[in-house]
């Protein structure tokens, strides 16, 4: 018991750092839901762990699964409720600088998809996965990611073309 | 990667990259941890209540958050129970039309089934399982495809590549206790899994046994448009 809670506080020292970046971006950068999905995420990987860290598993690709999918279920949660402005959350909206004006408008437009378009995004331009690995997170067929894939970026390309249009009038 | 996917890149590493969870992380996980084994306490003495008070006769469907007791492992099948469950699985609210259904069993969206590929020596397939809370089911390979299909549920299903060795010849599958509250599907419960395939046939023959039958359930599980069920 005790091998397995330092084998699980190793796995938490290595890879908590980036499944909270994760976290932060599926919750359009709420730091506090992040925080929260991210220890959901971990105490249900703490519930599994002798199955999934043995030889051959692979409890981050384990983790992630549980990551997203407690997000697209926050995220459906959320659209019960009444509507609230999407956005950034620090405060750091538009800046004179050209950079941080367009990470801003990604990320304003890539709080418009659907929790699972947004996450198949994440998964594949933050996390470099591939579609074989972000269909196991998603718990979808790799041609359901491509499909994905496909939408999220035409319709945040949309998004951005109608901001821009949009600033330049 | 074009300009445009390079932009949206650039934009989420420099607005995550950097960033890290708050401190006592792993105290914090532990008491969340203590919290679920405290509610998960309460639920088997509820359980057990209930049991004393009301005697089922039928021990898979014992109520309370505790796992179903599995009643009995066919015999060359693995037991996958309450505790491999994928509690997350999304398949969207029509799951159901594309799903091949035998007794209290769905292989979802399953028609035809979804060949994933892989880069190893053996093909392999997405075969996620529904199940109703407190359901139990056998299911194993019939006819031409058996010494060429095999079944890999639980953990290492994450992986790119596979051989035959990895899986199992049947599955035993034994459902939560109804009133388990971790599903994303409220009354089943989720087993995400694969096939693993020497080779593609078009069809492949499962039987499904479920308590207490004498025969099975016959189900044609199509890996090919041109199985015809």
């Amino acid at each position: 018991m005790q091998v397995a809670r330092r084998d699980f506080e190793g796995f938490v020292a290595a890879r908590s750092a980036g499944l909270f970046r994760t976290a932060l971006l599926l919750t359009g950068r709420d730091r506090a839901e992040a925080e929260d999905l991210l220890q959901l995420c971990l105490e249900r990987t703490y519930r599994h762990w002798n199955r999934i860290s043995g030889q051959g598993s692979e409890p981050e690709a384990y983790a992630r699964q549980i990551l997203v999918n407690a997000a697209n279920d926050r995220w459906r949660r959320l659209r019960r409720r009444p509507e609230s402005p999407l956005g950034l959350t620090d405060g750091s909206l538009p800046d004179a600088a050209d950079q941080l004006a367009n990470r801003d408008l990604v990320l304003r437009a890539l709080a418009t998809l659907p929790s699972r378009q947004r996450a198949a995004i994440v998964l594949r331009y933050f996390d470099d996965l591939d579609d074989t690995q972000i269909a196991a997170a998603l718990g979808c067929s790799p041609g359901t990611v491509r499909t994905h894939l496909s939408r999220g970026l035409a319709r945040m390309r949309q998004v951005m073309d109608d901001a821009q249009e949009a600033a330049q009038r | 990667m074009n300009d445009f996917e390079c932009q949206i890149s650039d934009a989420l590493h420099a607005s995550a990259d950097g960033a890290a969870p708050g401190g006592y992380l792993t105290e914090r996980i532990m008491r969340r941890h203590r919290r679920y084994r405290l509610r998960q306490a309460a639920g088997g003495a509820v359980a057990i209540a209930l049991v004393v008070a009301v005697p089922l006769s039928v021990p898979s469907l014992r109520p309370g958050g505790a796992p179903a007791a599995p009643v009995a492992t066919r015999p060359g099948t693995v037991l996958r129970d309450c505790r491999d469950q994928f509690a997350n699985g999304s398949y969207g609210p029509g799951w159901r039309t594309d799903s091949l259904r035998a007794g209290p069993l769905w292989f979802v969206q399953a028609r035809p089934a979804w060949v994933t590929g892989g880069t190893g020596p053996r093909p392999f397939g997405a075969l996620p399982v529904l199940i109703r809370d407190g359901g139990y089911a056998a299911v194993t390979v019939a006819g031409p495809s058996r010494g060429t299909f095999r079944f890999l549920y639980g953990s290492g299903t994450t992986r790119d590549s596979y051989t035959l060795r990895d899986g199992s010849a049947g599955v035993t599958f034994a459902a939560c206790s109804p009133g388990h509250d971790e599903s994303a599907y409220p009354g089943y419960t989720v087993f995400w899994g694969l096939f693993i395939v020497a080779r593609f046939p078009a069809c492949v023959s499962l039987d499904v046994w479920t308590l207490h039958a004498r025969q099975p359930i016959h189900v044609t599980l199509p890996i090919d448009r041109s199985c015809r069920n």
